[in-house]
């Protein structure tokens, strides 16, 4: 019984297609979890990365599809119409996302199969169940997978997950900014300063990823490219709360469009020098990877 | 000045973008092109392509700041037509000027886009909050864009609605969809640079280009415009290099490579 993590999208804000990017790869956040030997399949964030895929019309090969959304952007969520298994009847296609004051989950999925935006000449035939979920949420997926959540420092609601497996676990932890400076960007978020927010706020998130082998983190800027507001976080900050919460394995994720391969290659190199003699192995969240748990 | 006409493709694919390895030379982006034609800064759609586009502008107001001026005009409000927007560079600065173009009334392109930029789906909040000033324009018939005159053409729920662009010398280029009524708008263009998606073959046995016109389609509107000459773009989504140079050779069409300039009269073809 084991789990392993594949990266279908490792891109942040848009897809992007460019001599420069192919080596990482150009599609928008998608995640799968692969778990041989389960009769259902689990996909976490709906970017681009979840049309690579493969064509709509193909034959999937599972009748149950969990498909989690940390949230609501673009950027991962506009591969969603192009995920086949929702267009065959015979699948039961299980959709989450948080809840968001700014209207409900099933009116934002549908508005992106509008056809003044989307004039797509089939039709959703499987059976849709959708969840919405919360920080703090701890549950089991199927049985066999047990979720939990944290929201994290991103405009609206985002939530961080962790999935974990028999003895595998992994943590996805995207988008996530510093709260540096009173920047708190969430839903729910206190304005204004609050130290003993932040505080806990780092506790928390520290505790939620303890007992992760491996997270792919939000490492969109350096320090040097910094922009607190947009929302994203840098591999200095993702390492810091690996090395915190003992984490074996960092995937440096949601790369900016505007980096090309080999400024990704700087990134993680700079990163593997900041790490200096901690026990935590630093990769480049590249297309197409799939990491064992272990 | 450079006063002759040309294009610029930014964005190829049609639906979603396709990066990848087997896209490298005809491209993988969605929907966007650029008409060259003097110090003009003038686009047709904004589909991710366009972000590559902004990623030029953006380098080059840093070596050379000063405000810009950019005229976008959309065939579509169809995701892979618009989705590049909030993405585009020069729209976080506010030296920027960017017109958005479309047949409706300003209100009804409002809405559509609006989407875009809404919180529910974006960091941002409403188009309006972002720094550049963008203005859309409804048009009809005919605009001058400096010495650049462009027409609008017939528009349709189906086919969005076509652009034919002249330059002095009367030489022009017409950016369209597939549809009945393209010849008369479009005839004796020196360019024409239809939506194509697959051969007819392959929509018969269901291929997903999804109504993005076949390629055999295209080359008889182009005949029936007296087109000097055909380029066709939105290439059908799973589509790989190989399997697009194979149909064009069969088929005998010119498929549109992303990045690429392309001149609008032949005496002048870059090759
Ligand atoms: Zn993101
Ligand atoms: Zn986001």
């Amino acid at each position: 019984m084991s789990m392993s993590l594949r990266l279908w999208g490792v891109r942040g804000s848009r897809p992007v297609h460019k001599g420069s990017t192919l080596g990482c790869g150009g599609h928008s956040t998608a995640f799968e979890l692969q778990l041989p030997g389960e009769d259902f399949a689990l996909f976490v964030d709906a970017g681009s990365g979840l049309a690579a895929r493969g064509p709509i019309g193909g034959k999937s090969l599972r009748s149950i599809y969990y498909v989690l959304l940390t949230h609501t952007h673009w950027d991962h969520l506009l591969g969603l119409p192009f995920f086949s298994p929702l267009y065959e009847a015979k699948n039961e296609v299980h959709l989450f996302s948080s809840t968001t004051c700014r209207g409900d989950f099933p009116s934002l999925f549908w508005a992106l199969f509008s056809p003044s935006y989307f004039p797509l000449p089939v039709e959703v035939k499987a059976k849709l169940h959708f969840h919405t979920l919360v920080s703090g949420a701890d549950f089991l997926l199927a049985n066999k997978v047990r979720v939990q959540t944290y929201q994290l420092n991103h405009q609206g609601v985002t939530l961080g997950y962790r999935f974990a497996y028999g003895a595998d676990c992994v943590g996805i932890v995207t988008d996530h900014a510093p709260l540096d400076h009173g920047n708190y960007l969430g839903d729910g978020m206190p304005v204004g300063a609050a130290p003993q927010f932040v505080a806990a706020f780092e506790v928390g998130l520290v505790a939620f990823m303890q007992g992760c082998h491996t997270v792919a983190f939000d490492a969109h800027f350096t320090e040097e490219t910094l922009k607190l507001d947009w929302g994203h976080s840098t591999p200095d900050r993702a390492l810091q709360f690996c090395l915190q919460a003992g984490v074996k394995r960092l995937i440096l994720f949601h790369h900016a469009p505007e980096d090309s391969d080999a400024d990704i290659e700087q990134k993680v190199e700079r990163c593997r020098q900041q790490a200096g003699k901690a026990e935590i192995e630093i990769v480049a969240a590249r297309e197409g990877d799939v990491w064992m748990l272990r | 000045m450079d006063a002759s006409l040309k294009v610029q493709f930014w964005g190829t694919r049609g639906w979603i973008s396709t990066p990848s390895l087997q896209t490298t030379v005809y491209g993988g982006n969605t929907t966007s092109l650029q008409v060259l034609h003097g110090d003009l800064l003038v686009g047709v759609d904004a589909g991710f392509g366009i972000c590559n586009w902004g990623e030029q502008l953006a380098k080059r107001i840093v070596e050379k700041p000063e405000p810009l001026e950019i005229h976008v005009f959309l065939t579509r409000f169809h995701w892979d037509h618009i989705q590049g927007l909030p993405f585009f560079h020069p729209i976080y600065s506010p030296s920027t000027r960017l017109h958005l173009y479309a047949p409706y009334p300003k209100a009804y392109t409002r809405e559509k886009l609006e989407i875009l930029f809404t919180a529910n789906y974006s960091p941002f909040s409403g188009l309006d909050s972002m720094e550049s000033h963008m203005e859309i324009e409804e048009i009809s018939k005919e605009i001058c864009i400096g010495d650049l005159r462009v027409q609008v053409g017939e528009k349709s729920e189906a086919n969005g609605v076509p652009y034919r662009f002249f330059a002095p010398d009367g030489s022009s280029l017409v950016v369209a969809a597939q549809s009945p009524s393209l010849p008369d708008f479009a005839a004796g263009t020196d360019l024409l640079i239809l939506d194509a998606a697959c051969t007819q073959a392959e929509e018969k046995a269901g291929y997903p280009g999804w109504g993005g016109g076949t390629y055999e389609e295209a080359l008889s509107l182009a005949q029936a415009s007296q087109a000097k000459r055909l380029i066709c773009t939105r290439h059908g989504p799973y589509r790989t290099d190989k399997a697009l140079f194979t149909a064009s050779l069969q088929a005998g069409f010119v498929p549109a490579k992303e990045g690429e300039i392309y001149s609008v009269t032949l005496s002048t073809v870059l090759v």
